[in-house]
């Protein structure tokens, strides 16, 4: 597999299917014999030519020595974009025939016309097979760059895929400030796939270096195209793997025969002159990688171990070179080959065992059931697992909303969110344009967003949308009721209450400006009372926030001109704080059957029976929806129990992110009591650091205070065994998080006794030591402790701080800090136990 | 072998896993192996809380020597060494003073039974002048009424006790002693130290042909011997060369042999920071690498045993009073004698054909010549052991200072330490109260018995 045959597939189809084409009018014949150098770099570049009978070599003939770049067999075609991505000087490139040879010379048809391109961009490696509409469509747009304009910039969002139809970008990435290059591209290659279809942002910056031209395709477009065509997938994640690997190089793709059977090339050239590539046969499941590292010098005949699996169709071949593994084919699935690029690049030798794993199960490595991966922890507010919320996936739960009722997870802050999706396989997010932001009333504003492309998809009142925004590096979501009409589709609208404590809400009503990254889920959930029922009136109990439900059923009903009788009692503490107040008593004035009653609480005019009682009489079989704080619902819903409103007709509609505040402000002692005890212990341990040993006292009658406690052989043995039991409680808390079965009391109570034990340990490590740790094992005894509790602190402290900042990433210096507690405070007693009998021998 | 490799690379977690225990259990088996056969005390090391007090740290290893297990530091551990210098000084705190019912109160404040109430070991932060691990005032616990019989005393601060009295040894500074040396000059007309009393043996001396291991030995070293008493005395080659279980030659000594003959000044070796690593352990011995006092770099490596500083075969007695000290000591106090006058008369001593007694040599204070009282005849030895006379320093006045010097001028010149340090060349700066006090309660007493 040394050398990879170039054929670009604008003509391969051509020259399959039919015989060789007759002489063109526009085309002339260049007839060569075998070994005859036919044309030069610069010719080359002038008109295409297409290989009409035998083959070709492309070859660089720099410093005499000749290096055959491409072979080119009959049908292929040679092409200025193909001469781009040989990274060879025009002048030291030269045409060679390896056989007698007719080339077409194509000159009356431009080498750079639109036809061209567009042929080119239809049968691009990428898009083989898949049926590119009319070129004329709306999605598609040409666009021509200059040299040394910007494509797109690091850190934009993404709007389009590109493909390559001439010239050269230079992709370059912008590194702790220095603007580094990544590779060049050349024709027939693209980018922008991975932030489209991620919906990320440009991960780099893309500068034309020649006279560009590009093929844009829409975000959208090609996430469609991407969603419907199977093929194009599997091309991008195997091209995709190869595209992340380091080193700097570049990647060539052509379409090839091979065989006689079409293949995909891939062909990946590393700046040291190494080159891997992957074959993958388009109509069968057959890859080749191939890595050709020039310290292998192939002398003699590869080693090859083989696996094959009859039953099951699969076959796999290793190649060795001097026990090095320099190829890889496989005939069938391989689940696993991709991540077996990385082992053929690193040039490890396979051990023994490998090798006969392999010839036996045809796998190098055994397929351990990654045991920790499971028990990751999606969720944290929940404490649910990646395995179970993998086989809750397999029992059926498909979706976000479907997983989240059945195992709990992603209810409480909803942080984790992402990490489901991505479980599940899809994210349907959207990036949104921040239109407008009205403030409607004290502390609360309505967001409008707007579609990149084409429109919303409707929804129904009470549906919400989960809003992720990208802060502080970090992409954070919350859900929220559309309070938008019904079959608004130009814009979506929420309306959100700037919560003190809120992190979203607080970023969403001060820091969001239009160029804000953010982005949507379609609308979801929500109760809706179906068509049957609307003869019957809808009522509203409402307070506060709890209005964006009713907002929503209102300006949809004056929208569509329903007949929905609807009653809308909403509260709030002053006049003031309604929101949409006119707009609200505007459509009261328009809707005959609309009623609304706005109700000050402030003014001691609570909802009460007597109003509930007044309801049910004007509005017998009416439906109830109930939305408002924890305690206004839970009154309310008694209230209707009571006066015997049957539990069918009551909604009480709850927010997740209701739900999230209390479990935050719930926590919140935990976390403030959390917060104080690390703080002493810090403090504590700085205090072991920054302070000297207490000195003797200078006079047998004043001793400092305290000092009795360090220097009396009695309290020394009262602090030092009262300390050694307090450890022995400390290490109770690892007991309870270890073995699953004790459960008894929440864990962030065990937690701040845990702490609290560590705060007393250190108060009594000072009454025993005086802050003197002597040398040799004390010291290491005192030191280890100290730096035990210092490094518990630590953890505590970061941990708070992330929930603070409500970021549910792993962060891996924190579990690197608490697996050195753990293993330092596994480590003491032993030394400890040496310390007690030193005491008593000596 | 293929199968095996199979299962073992399949159950690769489970072998890594049996791997960590496996090297777990060797380490700490390892750890317990070492710690049973370690036999460089390192592990004893590692234990150690602190470093010792300059008397002690020499042997800080060897636990044993004052700790009985699960016994701590029993009294008889410190006796084993220095109860005879206790006994000597007639210590004036001694226990039974305190076994005493009438000082039973005392007791109570300051258990002054234990020696370890006020010198503890292992924690060097803590220590004081003479090892003290005590705020330095304790005297008050039982002499805070000490103005009311000796006036004099009334404005005394009580942290300043030791520039005149000493707990242990108070010799120098009994009253009786400083009453009878009142009004002395500073330095004594015509006097001397004690001459080494040298015995006199009756066989005759040996000649170079007596040898008894001719063959191990050269002509610079026949000659060497020859002038030596050990020649006139009879000691051959096999007196010290020989190896005691096999009876033949070899040309390492050992400590033994000499003390055969100089049992008290091998003793005194032993009992002095130079010889100590050797008491405690005799295959060991003291280096001027291991010293806590500056010392010479090109010196660093060498071993210290008694020919050290008499060097063999000549054991010329008074080359090793100066010599050697000079080479390996670098404080500025042994760099500051050769401009003493002390040195000027040494070199005196040295150009006059016998030894008078009147130059001061580094060995005439700090080995000085001693009574021998235990052999009840009037001889004197040299006192090895070089730190029994230096804490506290009043020490050396009754065995060397007042041979020369008066009592007020001494004790004004041990007190001052610039003195000590630029070895005695000018007059003390300092001036006691000692003696003024002992006077004028003398001449009070004398009043009271007149009238």
């Amino acid at each position: 597999m040394g050398e990879i045959m170039h054929e670009t597939t604008l003509t391969t189809e051509h020259a399959t299917q039919q015989p060789p084409p007759e002489k063109p009018p526009w085309a002339e014949h260049i007839e060569a014999e075998k070994d005859e150098t036919i044309l030069t770099g610069q010719q080359l570049r002038q008109a295409l030519f297409i290989v009409a009978q035998g083959s070709v070599q492309i070859v660089s003939c720099s410093g005499g020595q000749k290096q055959i770049l491409a072979e080119i067999e009959e049908g292929g075609c040679i092409y200025r974009g193909l001469l781009d991505t040989l990274e060879s000087p025009p002048d030291q490139i030269a045409l060679h025939s390896s056989a007698k040879t007719t080339l077409l010379k194509i000159t009356g048809l431009p080498p750079q016309t639109d036809r061209f391109n567009f042929q080119l961009a239809q049968q691009s490696a990428l898009f083989t097979n898949i049926p590119l509409h009319d070129e004329t469509a709306p999605w598609f747009t040409r666009r021509h760059l200059a040299p040394g304009t910007q494509l797109f910039a690091q850190n934009t969002t993404c709007d389009s895929f590109y493909l390559i139809l001439a010239g050269k970008v230079a992709v370059t990435q912008n590194i702790a400030g220095n603007e580094e290059l990544m590779h060049h591209l050349g024709s027939g290659q693209y980018i922008g796939d991975h932030a489209v279809i991620n919906h990320e942002l440009h991960r780099h910056t893309a500068t034309a270096t020649t006279p560009l031209s590009v093929i844009a395709i829409s975000a959208k477009h090609f996430t469609t195209l991407y969603r419907r065509h199977k093929e194009l997938r599997e091309r991008l994640k195997l091209f995709g793997a190869i595209n992340q690997i380091p080193g700097n190089g570049f990647v060539t793709l052509n379409k090839t025969i091979d065989k006689i059977e079409p293949t995909l090339n891939c062909l990946y050239q590393f700046p040291g002159g190494q080159t891997l590539s992957i074959t993958q046969q388009l109509n069968q499941p057959i890859n080749t990688i191939t890595f050709d590292n020039h310290k292998t010098v192939n002398t003699a005949p590869p080693k090859e171990v083989n696996f094959e699996d009859a039953k099951q169709l699969r076959s796999r071949t290793l190649s060795l070179y001097k026990n090095r593994l320099t190829s890889i084919t496989s005939v069938g699935e391989w689940e696993d080959l991709n991540t077996l690029v990385l082992r053929l690049l690193t040039c490890k030798k396979p051990k023994p065992w490998e090798l006969a794993l392999f010839r036996q199960d045809g796998i190098l490595h055994p397929n351990l059931s990654n045991k920790h991966a499971e028990e990751e922890i999606f969720c944290k507010c929940a404490n649910i697992s990646k395995g179970t919320l993998k086989q809750a996936i397999s029992r059926g739960h498909d979706n976000l909303g479907k997983l989240a009722d059945e195992t709990g997870a992603a209810k409480t802050c909803g942080n984790c969110a992402p990490l489901l999706e991505e479980l599940l396989g899809f994210s349907h997010m959207q990036l949104v344009d921040v239109a407008s932001v009205e403030e409607v009333a004290p502390n609360i504003k309505s967001f409008r967003f707007h579609p990149k492309h084409g429109e919303f998809p409707t929804h129904q009142a009470g549906q919400h949308i989960r809003v992720q925004a990208f802060i502080d590096g970090k992409w954070v979501q919350r859900s929220y009721t559309l309070t938008s009409p019904c079959d608004q589709t130009h814009y979506y609208e929420i309306t959100v209450k700037r919560e003190h404590n809120g992190y979203f809400s607080r970023w969403l009503h001060d820091e969001l400006t239009e160029t804000s990254i953010v982005r949507i889920s379609p609308p979801q959930g929500g109760y809706t009372f179906n068509e049957a029922e609307s003869n019957n009136a809808l009522i509203y109990l409402v307070a506060g926030i709890g209005v964006t439900p009713a907002i929503a059923k209102i300006r949809s009903i004056h929208a569509n001109h329903s007949d929905q009788r609807i009653y809308l009692d909403y509260s709030a503490s002053t006049d003031n704080n309604f929101a949409y107040k006119e707009e609200l008593q505007k459509y009261e004035q328009k809707i005959d059957h609309l009623f609304i009653n706005f109700r000050t609480t402030a003014g001691h005019k609570r909802i009460n029976q007597n109003t509930i009682k007044q309801l049910i009489h004007h509005f017998p079989n009416a439906s109830y929806i109930i939305c408002g704080p924890m305690g206004y619902e839970s009154t309310v819903s008694k209230y209707l129990t009571e006066q015997g409103v049957m539990n069918d007709c009551v909604h009480v509609e709850s927010f997740t992110d209701t739900h999230s505040r209390q479990a935050s402000q719930h926590l919140e002692k935990e976390n403030l009591i959390s917060a104080i005890c690390a703080s002493l212990a810090l403090i504590a341990v700085l205090m072991f650091c920054l302070f000297p040993a207490i000195p003797t006292s200078a006079s047998v009658l004043t001793p400092i205070p305290l000092e009795y406690f360090w220097t009396d052989n009695f309290t020394q043995q009262v602090t030092g065994y009262t300390m050694l039991g307090i450890v022995v409680c400390g290490l109770v808390m690892s007991i309870r998080k270890r073995i699953k079965k004790i459960n008894a009391g929440k864990f962030v109570w065990w937690r701040i006794a845990h702490m609290l034990i560590g705060i007393s340990a250190i108060t009594l490590l000072f009454l025993h030591t005086g802050l003197s740790f002597g040398s040799n094992l004390n010291m290491v005894l005192g030191i280890g402790f100290v730096a035990s509790i210092l490094l518990g602190a630590t953890t505590m402290a970061t941990k708070l701080i992330d929930l603070r900042r409500k970021s549910a990433d792993k962060d891996v210096a924190r579990s690197a800090i608490n697996i050195i507690h753990i293993l330092l405070s596994s480590a003491l007693p032993a030394v400890l136990a040496v310390h007690i009998f030193m005491t008593y021998y000596f | 072998m293929q199968a095996l490799l199979i299962w073992a690379w399949k159950n690769i977690n489970a072998i890594r896993k049996a791997l960590i225990w496996l090297s777990a259990t060797l380490v700490f088996l390892g750890i317990t192996g070492f710690v049973v056969w370690d036999q460089n005390n390192i592990a004893k090391t590692a234990l150690l809380p602190g470093t010792s007090t300059n008397g002690h740290y020499q042997f800080e290893q060897a636990c044993n020597t004052c700790h009985t297990p699960f016994d701590g530091v029993p009294t008889k551990s410190c006796t084993q060494c220095h109860a005879e210098e206790l006994k000597q000084a007639d210590d004036s705190h001694r226990a039974k003073v305190f076994r005493d019912p009438r000082n039973a109160a005392d007791l109570e404040k300051i258990n002054a039974m234990e020696c370890t109430t006020c010198h503890n070991e292992h924690s060097p932060e803590k220590v004081t002048e003479l090892g003290v691990t005590i705020a330095n005032d304790f005297c008050i616990h039982c002499h805070e009424k000490v103005a009311d019989d000796r006036p004099s005393h009334k404005n005394l601060k009580f942290n300043n006790c030791r520039q005149c009295h000493n707990y242990h040894d108070n010799r120098a500074l009994h009253e009786d002693h400083l009453e009878k040396h009142t009004n002395e000059p500073n330095t004594f007309v015509n006097t001397a130290v004690p001459l080494r009393t040298e015995k006199q043996f009756t066989t005759p001396p040996l000649q170079a042909k007596d040898l008894d291991w001719q063959q191990a030995s050269n002509e610079q070293i026949t000659q060497a011997w020859s002038t030596t008493r050990h020649a006139a005395v009879s000691i051959n080659c096999s007196h010290c060369h020989q190896n005691p279980s096999t009876k033949t030659f070899t040309e390492a000594t050992t400590i033994d042999s000499c003390k055969r003959c100089h049992t008290k000044q091998t003793e005194g070796f032993l009992a002095g920071k130079h010889g100590i690593t050797t008491r405690i352990d005799p295959a060991s011995s003291m280096s001027p690498s291991d010293a806590r006092q500056p010392m010479y770099e090109e010196v660093l490596h060498k071993q210290l045993g008694c020919t050290s500083c008499h060097s063999d075969h000549t054991f010329d007695t008074r080359i090793a009073a100066v010599e050697p000290c000079m080479k390996c000591h670098a404080d500025t106090h042994t760099q500051a004698y050769k401009q003493s006058k002390h040195y000027q008369l040494y070199l005196t001593e040295l150009d006059s054909n016998r030894p008078t007694g009147k130059g001061v040599s580094c060995a005439t204070c700090h080995m000085p010549r001693l009574k021998d009282t235990t052999s009840g005849s009037d001889s004197y030895y040299v006192q090895h052991n070089q730190n029994d006379n230096l804490r506290p320093n009043s020490k050396m006045v009754r065995e060397v200072c007042q041979h020369c010097h008066g009592l007020e001028f001494t004790l004004n010149a041990l007190a001052d330490p610039a003195l000590i340090e630029n070895n005695f060349q000018e007059t003390p700066s300092i001036a006691l109260k000692s003696i003024p006090m002992v006077i004028s309660r003398k001449n009070k007493k004398k009043i009271t018995q007149t009238n």
